[in-house]
């Protein structure tokens, strides 16, 4: 038995106040919340404004292509995951930045600006129950 | 407002002590930094502040500071716990500056001090470090330290060209430094094709450019202008400090992964308190986490000019000699990462460094020197400047 894993925490996926997103990843949408007071795009989504710190905040939906800003190949990654993992900082053609894993990469394959595109897939989550995400596939 | 001055200073050796507790470290250190003093009993301190990160999780014991207060023996006017993940060691540094500043304390025990191998295995230490990271948007992906700063390696290697040989020279300089440290983790020279062949952590980042997770405490004694000759006749000064915080802890939110924007924010604060520029300090202890922080950090505080930061350690400039002698203690890389004690024990390596204390191979002549620490990809940063 393991003494310690990565400890699992349980955030509930139902009810949630952006329970939207979680459910969007399920019909392969990717959501960001959007200002209607000042405009700004957050990732991750959040309920109030981090700039005017407005509620009055909406859902929009995000472009499925992006080119790479930074990777990394994961080899010592903590208990409970399999390694080598490939991840990378991903910029959108709208300027948002994401984090997730490359699918379909090793480390030598990958540049900074290689062009990849959105796809979503079942992942393991903290309450060891698979969720959907997005990640990247290298196109 | 008072003037803050170092009277003390102490540290365990960094490395595994399977012999110790938290508490047994952190009363080793008190013990040295009392002793470097004259006239100091620990009933003397008015002030208490604790720097440690992840007590919590790694003792599974909470309600620190009366828990160190029982074996350290200390009663305090003003005592309080400090967390800031790797720049937990400088805010408790800051806080208790502020402390004697203000005239709320004469005299503050600041101790930093971390306990990683009570965990049965380097991996259940990683998991258990892994709280620092965003639990949503980042760890549920097997995140961990090396992967954000590999994250600024590829984008600084890829924009600037800096190589993995640049990386791995900063490595062999600080394992120089730490083979004159008898209190470092890792004390035996390496090469740089050491580095080049250590095995994969974080691609690019190899294991010899990656800090050990280490067992230590250190300790440092503040005092105001007025007070420090009762306790000392060669007291260090604390110049001006500048600290920054960015809204950037998820690695795809940080702005610009080829700099620390939030240190370079930071160390202008200081240099202004200061008033000194970067070509005052004649010797700097930085937050070398992993070999490619180093890099970066010499070029946000000023040293050499973005994107030069390989070169210049290439040409030696960082090195005895140089224009700046970096982390003459061994660094994080060699000395070790106790996570909460490494901002203090760079304050007692400075604090030695200004008294001419410094062994030979690592001394320098020093009027001003500088640390700086950091939490997080970076994004919180902290920068003290000392003179004599
Ligand atoms: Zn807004």
């Amino acid at each position: 038995m393991k003494i310690m894993e990565v400890p699992p925490r349980y955030p509930n996926f139902e009810q949630t106040a952006i329970k939207k997103f979680w459910d969007s990843l399920k019909e392969g949408k990717l959501l960001a919340t959007k200002c209607s007071e000042c405009g700004k795009t957050e990732f991750p989504p959040k309920i109030v404004c981090t700039s005017c710190y407005s509620d009055k905040m909406e859902w929009i939906e995000l472009p499925k292509r992006g080119r790479i800003y930074s990777f990394t190949e994961m080899h010592v990654v903590p208990t409970g995951f399999k390694p080598p993992l490939t991840v990378a900082v991903v910029e959108l053609e709208n300027g948002v930045r994401l984090f997730s894993y490359v699918v379909n990469a090793r480390f030598e394959d990958l540049k900074v600006g290689d062009e990849v595109e959105i796809d979503f897939q079942e992942m393991n989550w903290y309450d060891y129950k698979k969720h959907p995400y997005f990640v990247f596939r290298k196109v | 407002m008072n003037d803050v001055a170092i009277v003390g200073a102490g540290t365990t050796k960094y490395g595994k002590h399977l012999d110790k507790s938290a508490t047994d470290l952190a009363q080793l250190a008190v013990k040295e930094a009392i002793e470097s003093a004259e006239n100091i009993s620990i009933d003397d301190f008015d002030g208490f502040v604790l720097s440690s990160q992840n007590p919590e999780i790694l003792q599974k014991q909470g309600n620190s500071v009366n828990h160190f207060s029982e074996f350290l023996g200390i009663k305090a006017k003003f005592a309080t716990r400090v967390e800031g993940a790797c720049v937990s060691g400088s805010m408790g540094l800051i806080t208790g500056y502020m402390a004697v500043k203000s005239g709320l304390v004469d005299l503050c025990l600041v101790v930093g001090v971390e306990k990683c191998y009570e965990l049965p295995s380097s991996s259940d230490i990683m998991a258990a470090f892994s709280y620092v990271i965003d639990r949503d948007w980042e760890a549920a992906f097997g995140s961990n330290a090396p992967m954000g700063f590999a994250m600024f390696a590829t984008r600084h290697m890829s924009i600037y060209g800096t190589k993995e040989e640049h990386l791995a020279m900063v490595a062999v300089k600080n394992r120089k430094f730490a083979s004159k440290n008898p209190k470092a983790h890792f004390q035996k020279p390496i090469t740089i094709e050491d580095v080049l062949n250590s095995r994969p952590i974080s691609k690019p980042l190899k294991l010899l450019d990656c800090c050990p997770v280490s067992d230590g405490a250190s300790a440092i004694i503040l005092t105001r202008r007025e007070l420090a000759k009762n306790y000392t006749d060669t007291p260090v000064y604390i110049k001006g400090i500048g600290q920054f915080l960015i809204n950037e802890n998820v690695i795809s939110s940080i702005s610009d992964l080829t700099e620390f924007t939030a240190l370079k924010i930071a160390a202008r604060e200081a240099y202004k308190r200061a008033k000194i520029e970067p070509k005052d300090v004649d010797v700097a202890e930085v937050h070398d986490c992993f070999t490619i922080a180093e890099i970066l950090e010499i070029e946000a505080l000023g040293f050499c000019n973005k994107g030069e930061g390989g070169k210049f350690v290439e040409e030696g400039e960082t090195d005895l000699g140089g224009k700046i002698p970096v982390n003459t203690g061994g660094g994080l890389l060699s000395r070790g990462h106790p996570i909460g004690a490494t901002g203090i024990c760079q304050a007692g390596i400075i604090f030695e460094q200004l008294r001419g204390e410094a062994p030979k191979g690592r001394a320098v002549d020093a009027e001003i020197g500088l640390t700086q620490n950091l939490g997080g990809w970076g994004t919180s940063q902290a920068v003290i400047i000392y003179s004599r």
